[in-house]
């Protein structure tokens, strides 16, 4: 996803001071919460990104629906992010955020997609082949999309390896159009 | 043929190339659409995708990755970019765009990419080559020095073109400048040299004509028609010369070691030519604009000049070392109401070994081909004039402007003393020399012949509304009454060889001359 460069840097700095306090884990939970949360609200996307509210009425609707709730680490990263008029960005650090934590932590997420819901241990089999080839914790995460008739893809960053009956079918389709 | 068909046998040729079909997984890059619009699609992802590489959105479309940026990569779609939606996945697919080259091409009509656009199937046992190259070096390189003859005798004459030069046809519009060019590739005919007409933001119907004029001509057996259409996408059309150029390239370095021919060939000769610059100049500004670019002169982007001068610097004469191919180009431009000195003019003028100057006025009274014989100039290929052109038209370019200058100066003048009078009957009758028909090119003999006629002088008896029928006889003359004559002549006849040649040619003039005014 493209995100942009402000969120970047916003994210580094909090990452760096959460991992100084040793709070990572806590404070990627809070973000995580509150990506899912904007996600799901369109009351609370608007209202962060909304010009025309004053940074005090924000703070104070913060204070009143988060304070408690999450992380006081994380909630003085919002008033900042308020004070620099920079709260519509705050799905993307919670993106960013999560990268660097991955990074940090040497995990490798991932996509597979199937044409039929994959068993757990098929799951399992392709995530340790990956562990091995890419020496790092992997996460993935499962769709299922029926046109690829069979088989599997995996999305590793920007690379795939394509393992579809679909992909299989078009190849032949071309090595046959081509000879 | 029907009952040739075998479906067994079918089955059969089915049943093995699936049994050799091997399953294997795809690997691949992708990226993702965030924006398309104009033609321009802006791309996450693809990190390592290359600067000129193709990509292949997951519509079939493809693309050209043009801008790299931090964090998105700007790609030139190749096609509809309606069909193309946001978040639709794009693949490398790691190859630089390159072409199919090579005999299978001759004949054939193909769009900016190589694809086949003449309904005649596809292009088989085809090599293929990159459409960007670098041209080649000093060491490998010698200067002009054999004729392409044009077959039109005022360029031959006046503006001769080398084998490896790049000529310049420039002039405003409807005043015969694809004319010119056709005539060259029609007059190759038998000659050895591979024609490639690349067509750029032209309507489809000038295309056909082309294709039909070549085809009359039988010249599209040693021709390949590349047309980048109006209606094809900007890239395409900024793409084709350089497809062209590659198709062309082809053939020049066969016998080149240094760049990937077979050490003791002969290299190939090829002629190019690019109708016209100015529209890809036009696809390229709008290209550019699209991907943000910064606008310069006339909102063209800075590196116009230099997409220009590194297509035009493929076209080269390669040293014996290298096979002696060669790639002559005829790059045509438009102008608007004469104005040489606009930007992409200018710039191709400064590129190119000399141009060709064709004038809208002359066009109108009549003077075709409407060459002006005073602003155009040939930088290289005096050296690969033919010997016998270069003593008999020696003096028609001075002839020539100093009729000009009298003509201008006696329109206010009643009485002209005897000199000049001559003088002026001699220009009138040398202007008629230089007019030639559509699709009528002439052998080196009967261009030499026909301007021996009107630079000696012997024509002062011929009226001058007589001289085009005078020309066309005379021509037909040779080829029948003195065939003999033009079976044994010899362009490059030196001293005494040229001077026995020159007697007799003199003699024939005479003769032919009398029994034409005797017939009038």
């Amino acid at each position: 996803m493209l995100t942009s460069k402000a969120a970047k840097r916003y994210a580094k700095a909090f990452f760096d001071i959460a991992l100084e306090q040793s709070k990572v884990d806590a404070v990627a939970g809070d973000f995580s919460a509150l990506y899912a949360a904007i996600e799901q609200s369109e009351e609370l996307n608007t209202f962060l990104k909304a010009p025309l509210v004053s940074s005090e009425k924000r703070v104070a609707v913060l204070k009143a629906t988060l304070e408690g709730k999450i992380e006081t680490l994380t909630f003085e990263f919002l008033v900042f992010l308020i004070r620099k008029n920079r709260l519509d960005i705050t799905a993307d650090v919670a993106v960013e955020f999560s990268l660097l934590q991955d990074v940090a932590k040497g995990v490798q997420r991932i996509s597979i997609t199937s044409a039929f819901q994959m068993a757990d241990e098929q799951v399992d089999a392709v995530k340790s082949r990956l562990q091995l080839k890419l020496n790092k914790t992997i996460v993935a995460e499962v769709k299922v999309e029926p046109t690829l008739i069979g088989g599997f893809k995996v999305q590793v960053n920007d690379n795939v390896y394509d393992l579809s009956v679909e992909t299989q079918l078009n190849k032949l389709k071309q090595s046959i159009a081509k000879a | 043929m029907a009952t040739d068909i075998k479906p067994e046998e079918i089955s059969e040729i089915l049943k093995q190339q699936f049994a050799d079909f091997e399953v294997s997984s795809e690997n691949y890059e992708v990226g993702t659409v965030l924006s398309v619009g104009d033609g321009v699609a802006r791309v996450y992802g693809l990190a390592n995708v290359m600067a000129g590489e193709l990509v292949e959105f997951a519509s079939g479309i493809r693309g050209l990755a043009l801008n790299l940026e931090e964090d998105n990569v700007g790609i030139a779609v190749m096609g509809e970019d309606k069909y193309i939606r946001e978040g639709e996945q794009v693949k490398r697919t790691k190859t630089i765009a390159s072409v199919p080259v090579g005999d299978a091409l001759l004949g054939r009509v193909v769009d900016g990419l190589g694809n086949p656009i003449d309904g005649k199937g596809p292009i088989n046992n085809a090599e293929f080559r990159p459409i960007e190259f670098k041209a080649p070096g000093i060491m490998e390189r010698k200067s002009v020095h054999e004729p392409l003859q044009t077959g039109i005798k005022v360029i031959d004459a006046l503006v001769p073109v080398g084998r490896g030069q790049r000529e310049l046809i420039i002039g405003d519009r409807k005043t015969g400048k694809t004319t010119l060019a056709i005539d060259t590739i029609i007059n190759q005919k038998g000659k050895d040299v591979k024609c490639f007409y690349v067509a750029i933001g032209q309507k489809r119907s000038t295309v056909v004509q082309v294709y039909e004029t070549l085809k009359a001509a039988g010249a599209m057996e040693y021709t390949t028609i590349i047309a980048a259409t109006a209606s094809d996408p900007a890239p395409m059309q900024y793409l084709s010369p350089y497809t062209g150029t590659a198709m062309a390239e082809h053939y020049c370095y066969q016998g080149s070691p240094t760049f990937g021919g077979t050490e003791g060939v002969k290299g190939g000769h090829s002629l190019i030519i690019y109708d016209d610059l100015t529209k890809q100049s036009q696809a390229y500004r709008q290209l550019s604009l699209l991907l943000r670019r910064p606008p310069g002169r006339e909102a063209f982007p800075g590196d116009v000049f230099y997409i220009h001068s590194r297509m035009l610097e493929r076209s080269v004469k390669l040293s014996d070392a290298e096979g002696g191919g060669s790639i002559s180009a005829l790059p045509i431009i438009e102008t608007q109401s004469n104005d040489v000195s606009a930007y992409i003019p200018t710039n191709v003028i400064s590129i190119t070994d000399g141009q060709i100057f064709l004038e809208a006025d002359l066009f109108n009274s009549g003077q075709r081909p409407a060459i002006n014989a005073g602003l155009s100039v040939s930088r290289v290929g005096g050296s690969a004039q033919t010997n016998v052109m270069k003593k008999t038209a020696g003096t028609l370019r001075l002839d020539l402007a100093q009729y000009r200058e009298l003509a201008a100066f006696s329109q206010f003048a009643s009485d002209l003393d005897p000199a000049t009078r001559a003088q002026l009957e001699k220009g009138q009758r040398l202007m008629e020399i230089c007019k030639q028909g559509i699709g009528q090119p002439l052998s080196v003999c009967e261009q030499v012949a026909v301007i021996f006629a009107g630079v000696e002088g012997h024509l002062n008896d011929v009226p001058v509304e007589k001289v085009v029928t005078y020309m066309s006889e005379f021509t037909e003359a040779l080829s029948t009454k003195y065939k003999s004559f033009s079976d044994s002549f010899d362009g490059d006849a030196k001293k005494a060889a040229f001077n026995t040649q020159k007697d007799e040619l003199e003699k024939i003039v005479v003769e032919f001359t009398a029994s034409f005014v005797n017939a009038l």
